[in-house]
């Protein structure tokens, strides 16, 4: 076993990204589904777009760009920087942006659709019952969309997981702070490292498989296909 | 248990065979008849120009990319190509890269790395022709930097790397700029200093990148990179660039090896890189030549 603390520590560090991540898109992502789901007016379907937009974009385009957004001497990099006296570019703040913007549609897509299949006369009837909105939310809403939302926080927390392109582009491969284990893997194989790279590759394989097992048996038993 | 899983399993299997078979039949009645066409009509034409004579793949490392292409130029005219339409590819990755890509059997004739390491270690691995390995420049380090952050306009490159906030560097594992950069950081004594500011791009390109978007305020790369076309208003926005050869041990060789036997073509380009024309493009991108090498001073 040739494991060094580096792989340890890119193992640690994608298991936080991709957890920081996941619960930043439940919390923006639910509303913004939610929002998708019922709206009317012409302006969701611009927002839906640029929700997918990520999806069919090569990662290496939204690097680029967030190369160029992260520079200090632009408004976003240059904001962060006043703010908060650190750069935004190499450090796990920036990966956290980018990997947020990377997966969004895989938190979003989910419950969106999990909110369209859901009946709103039962939300109509809660309400002449005196429920208010966190109670229908947390009572009602949530247990009735128990799939969507486990399938958003699982493909979330994996698709980060997973992340390579966005990395690549504005992560600096720093040990500890940005290499992840994509980025590790990478490395070793570029370096002619292959045994290094074999137990990074499987390793992020099997978990890869096991989570997706466990998404897709959780959603088929708990299945109340209607919600 | 075990024995009606595996029922189970071989059922969804031939279920998804089954299906299968019937989507590809279906598309077989399509296919068949777009083969014929294709066979008669279309691929005759194109099997005629895979031929080593008229096609030449180089892979080389990322620095030594634009005066490449410059000297691809240069060779065109001086053959006039618009009669022959020869072709020559240039693939460009970190030195370290493309010998991996090359150990694998990827199909690059020609191979100008940014060390002669690699392609010493691919003539004793077999891959390499040993007679065609030659030193076609010498490359310079330099440490870039943005003058506003300089106010006082700082020579001293240790000094530089002290106050530097971000410290944007090629791999040290994969390209030798990288592991001359870490070379440089020694013998200026500023490792403890350095090694925390570091960013690593997967290229002298990408270290180059870090820098030109603002990200890194300050860079150890190749001095060809700004010399190269795209570069030219960098001079006006304030980039010192000092140059470092006085404190590396040991200067950036960069040398090409043949991986084939050698194609007509590609005798043909090692024979212009020889040439005065070649040498100045060579020189103007910001290398040296080696005064020691017959190959150069012919």
């Amino acid at each position: 076993m040739n494991l060094l603390s580096s792989d340890i520590a890119a193992l640690w560090l994608t298991l936080q990204l991709a957890a920081v991540t996941t619960i930043i898109l439940m919390v923006i992502g639910a509303p913004l589904a939610w929002w998708l789901a019922r709206s009317t007016s012409r302006f969701a379907s611009v927002i839906e777009a640029m929700v997918a937009l990520p999806l069919i974009l090569p990662p290496t385009v939204i690097g680029f760009y967030l190369l160029i957004a992260f520079s200090p001497d632009n408004f976003l990099g240059g904001s962060w920087l006043a703010l908060t006296g650190q750069s935004l570019a190499f450090t796990f703040s920036g990966l956290v942006i980018g990997s947020v913007i990377y997966s969004l549609p895989f938190v979003v897509q989910p419950l969106q659709s999990g909110f369209q299949s859901f009946d709103h006369k039962l939300l109509e009837a809660a309400e002449t019952m005196g429920s208010g909105s966190f109670d229908r939310f947390f009572n009602l809403i949530i247990p009735l969309t128990r799939r969507a939302f486990a399938t958003a926080a699982l493909l979330g927390f994996a698709h980060t997981m997973g992340e390579f392109g966005v990395v690549l582009m504005i992560g600096g491969n720093i040990p500890g702070e940005t290499q992840v284990l994509s980025i590790a893997l990478y490395d070793h194989v570029e370096a002619l490292d292959y045994q290094r790279a074999h137990w990074l590759a499987a390793g992020l394989l099997i978990f890869s498989f096991v989570l997706l097992v466990f998404l897709y048996g959780f959603n088929r038993n708990k299945g109340i296909r209607a919600g | 248990m075990p024995k009606i899983l595996i029922k189970n399993g071989l059922n969804a299997g031939k279920a998804i065979i089954n299906s299968w078979a019937s989507m590809f039949k279906a598309g077989l009645k399509l296919l068949v008849p777009y083969l014929v066409f294709f066979q008669l009509f279309v691929a005759p034409s194109s099997a005629a120009d895979v031929s080593n004579e008229s096609k030449l793949s180089i892979a080389t490392a990322s620095n030594f990319r634009p005066v490449l292409e410059q000297l691809r130029a240069a060779f065109f005219q001086q053959i006039n190509n618009k009669e022959k339409n020869y072709q020559i590819n240039i693939s460009s990755a970190s030195s370290g890269v493309i010998y991996a890509q090359i150990l694998q059997g990827a199909p690059f004739q020609l191979f100008f790395s940014a060390n002669t390491s690699f392609p010493e270690k691919l003539v004793a691995s077999g891959h390499g022709m040993a007679d065609t390995l030659v030193t076609y420049a010498i490359g310079k380090l330099v440490l870039v930097s943005r003058n506003k952050n300089n106010g006082s306009g700082s020579a001293n490159p240790a000094e530089i790397l002290f106050k530097a906030k971000r410290i944007a560097i090629a791999n040290p594992r994969t390209a030798p700029y990288g592991i001359a950069a870490m070379e440089v950081i020694e013998s200026l004594g500023v490792v403890d200093e350095s090694k925390p500011k570091l960013v690593v791009g997967n290229n002298i390109a990408q270290a180059w990148q870090f820098f030109h978007s603002g990200n890194a305020d300050v860079a150890i790369v190749a001095a060809s990179l700004m010399s190269s076309p795209g570069q030219a208003e960098f001079k006006q926005e304030g980039i010192s660039a000092i140059d470092l050869s006085p404190y590396l041990k040991h200067p950036v060789r960069q040398s090409l090896v043949a991986t084939k036997p050698v194609g007509q073509l590609a005798q043909q380009f090692l024979g212009f890189m020889k040439t005065p024309t070649a040498k100045k493009i060579i020189v103007d991108g910001g290398y040296l030549l080696s005064p020691s090498d017959d190959y150069l001073t012919q």
